[in-house]
């Protein structure tokens, strides 16, 4: 996928997606700062959760969700995009701040809409890759979460990362949540704007989301 | 959920699977032709090598030749007197007086107090020209050879040429990165050997590298909440996800790439954190480089880190400052830009030298062009692609060597005339490499860093 499909379809599994056009172009909301000293590239495109057609590419400004992804060189023209697979790539769907929001986000969704982990992965699937997970799915699927949680015992608590709320676009219904469930975390649930530690059980969630982000079938179209 | 079909699933079911035979066969033909081994395991150049590793310091928006290794006094002399073009443009003599330097006697510009103290070691190309007068097209071609296709860097040219000595860095590391993908990529070369960026760029451009900075940005080096124990689970379920897609589908070589670029990714984590960390640098070392100046912090660090590179096996760093498109204000900027650049490019040179690495490190100096003689609204300097200076050291390169020469006036490269394409030629050769035997087969022919050009220019070989 070339870079604004990917980061389109990261947000549309995240249910972040904003499907209306933007009123008027971002760049008009900065008033007279300078862009490319006090306004950057990422100034445009944290919270933006638009389509990435809408993102605002100024000159070459271009943020670091497309760049990284081969985007065009906004200088010149380009007949064709490049299709590169480096390192940088990987490192920030492992570890960017946008990627990880999406994760909570996605997580937060189906933490509320399902109750097992079972019908959980079963949507994450659904949603990531447009099809039911197979064996080998589910089987990779219950390794992750068996390992993946008794290595945070390490930390006590998680720490949240510094995020910015992002504008989220909410559904009738949504802020229902679950009620009577075990601990004193299970209410809120793995939402991007959740300000406190997350249960562990809840960030393996986020982590599993992430890892289908990251993952090649939901990066490559066949 | 209805069955859907991808195009590969299509192929294997459409007209008896006639059409995934026919694509495992011309897969499979391709596996072959690419073999086991890793694109990036280190490879013997054609011929011994002067330079194994390379840095290139790339100075953004062209820096005058004029008032910095070009001496002219006729410019001086003529300032005022109508230039070439006309038009009102009245020739310019550099502000800034010019004296010669070391055993060599170059002549550099009084912008550079500490780096024409090496003057033994610099290797002036006085004669340079390429062939577009923008920034955006020359900076491409002076990284590619061509400012008009996707052609690959010349740095991923060096990483396909020769490797890399170590596997869990980057081959090719861009620090600072300014402009487009095209300039570090690797275009019709396997995307291994491109360009991995490091630093600034999404901090907004160009002045990033003015004002200080501890440490160059490395974005997404680090997990912002898990530890690598946890991190390695996680990844172990993406390769796993990634190894069943590979299983199902046979020959997929971008999911290939993407396993093991996931692995690098998460080898850097820990190998880039100990590869920039300076804490364990001296404090002498630190100051030679002027890393605790406000002005030369910037590119005292990524001089550094690009030692520290060098030393740790990776085959190519580039480094960038700017801006250096001084179209008006050219004395405050000139002053303030090359403020920037002189103390460390001198340290980096003494520091290479203190660990007898100069000898097979070459470093390179180049903007995408050069300025002209005349003014350009009293007090700056337009675009000139016709004539300008780079220079090298180390690696193979004569020392207190000037080559090649502009008019009295600067305009134009008149003697020892050297075009981008012999430039790169000349890297490449004094990396081992043969400019007309490194070619990559792509859409039907065999492609060159210097296409069909490009002469080696022997006279500056030491």
């Amino acid at each position: 996928m070339d870079a604004e499909s990917f980061r389109d379809a990261t947000l549309a599994i995240s249910g972040n997606l904003k499907y209306e056009r933007p009123v008027g172009s971002e760049v008009t909301t900065f008033g007279d700062a300078r862009i490319g000293r006090q306004v950057n590239a990422d100034s445009f495109s944290k919270s933006n959760y638009h389509r990435s057609v809408y993102l605002p590419v100024v000159r070459d400004l271009v943020p670091e969700s497309l760049s990284l992804f081969d985007f065009a060189d906004p200088n010149t023209t380009n007949g064709q995009r490049d299709e590169t697979n480096v390192p940088s790539q990987a490192l920030y769907l492992m570890n960017s701040e946008f990627i990880l929001i999406q994760a909570k986000a996605m997580a937060a969704e189906l933490w509320q809409q399902h109750d097992s982990t079972s019908q959980r992965v079963k949507w994450a699937f659904i949603r990531a890759y447009g099809r039911l997970p197979d064996d080998q799915d589910v089987k990779a699927s219950i390794e992750f979460f068996e390992k993946f949680t008794p290595t945070l015992a390490e930390k006590a608590t998680i720490e949240t990362p510094k995020i910015t709320e992002p504008p989220t676009r909410r559904r009738p219904g949504q802020d229902g949540r679950k009620k009577g469930k075990r601990g004193r975390n299970r209410d809120a649930a793995p939402n991007a704007s959740v300000a406190e530690p997350l249960d562990p059980e809840q960030q393996a969630l986020v982590m599993f989301c992430q890892g289908l982000m990251a993952s090649a079938e939901f990066r490559i179209l066949d | 959920m209805n069955k859907v079909f991808s195009r590969r699933s299509a192929l294997q079911m459409i007209s008896c699977g006639f059409g995934s035979l026919a694509f495992a066969a011309m897969a499979s033909e391709k596996a072959i032709a690419e073999g086991p081994v890793s694109p990036l395991s280190p490879k013997q150049p054609h011929f011994p090598a002067r330079a194994k590793r390379v840095i290139f310091l790339s100075m953004r928006g062209a820096p005058s030749h004029v008032d910095t290794f070009d001496y002219k006094p006729q410019l001086t002399k003529d300032t005022g007197k109508e230039g070439r073009f006309g038009r009102g443009s009245s020739l310019l003599g550099s502000p800034w007086q010019f004296s010669q330097n070391g055993q060599s006697g170059l002549w550099i510009s009084s912008l550079f107090p500490h780096l024409s103290k090496h003057a033994d070691d610099l290797c002036l190309l006085k004669g340079m020209h390429c062939d577009q007068p923008n920034h955006s097209q020359a900076t491409v071609q002076t990284h590619t050879g061509s400012f008009q296709f996707v052609r690959p860097s010349i740095g991923a040219w060096s990483v396909y040429g020769l490797g890399t000595e170590n596997s869990s860095l980057p081959g090719f590391i861009v620090l600072n990165p300014q402009g487009g993908t095209a300039n570090f990529g690797s275009a019709f070369l396997p995307a291994a050997y491109q360009g991995t960026k490091l630093g600034a760029e999404v901090r907004g451009r160009p002045n990033a590298s003015t004002g200080p900075v501890d440490s160059p940005q490395l974005p997404n080096i680090k997990s912002p909440q898990l530890t690598a124990k946890s991190q390695r689970v996680q990844l172990d379920f993406i390769q796993q996800l990634n190894r069943n897609k590979l299983e199902r589908e046979i020959f997929q070589p971008q999911v290939e790439g993407m396993i093991q670029s996931f692995e690098l990714a998460f080898r850097m984590q820990t190998t880039m954190l100990d590869l920039v960390d300076l804490s364990k640098e001296t404090q002498a070392t630190k100051d030679l480089y002027g890393i605790g100046d406000a002005a030369t912090a910037n590119f005292g660090t990524q001089c550094l880190l690009a030692r520290r590179m060098m030393e740790s096996g990776v085959r190519f760093v580039e480094l960038t400052n700017g801006s250096w498109d001084h179209h008006n204000d050219l004395e405050a900027g000139m002053e303030t830009q090359c403020a920037q650049i002189d103390k460390p490019i001198a340290g980096l040179l003494s520091d290479l030298k203190r660990k007898d690495m100069l000898k097979d490190t070459l470093v390179i100096w180049a903007g995408e062009f050069g300025r002209t003689p005349h003014g350009q609204g009293g007090d700056g300097r337009d675009h000139n692609n016709k004539g300008y200076t780079t220079l090298m050291a180390g690696g193979g390169v004569k020392g207190g060597f000037s080559y090649g020469a502009t008019d009295e006036y600067g305009y134009e490269a008149v003697e020892g005339k050297m075009h981008i394409h012999d430039w790169h030629a000349t890297i490449l050769h004094l990396m081992g490499l043969d400019h007309e035997r490194l070619t990559y087969r792509h859409a039907g022919r065999d492609f060159r860093l210097t296409d069909v050009h490009g002469k080696v220019a022997k006279e500056i070989l030491a």
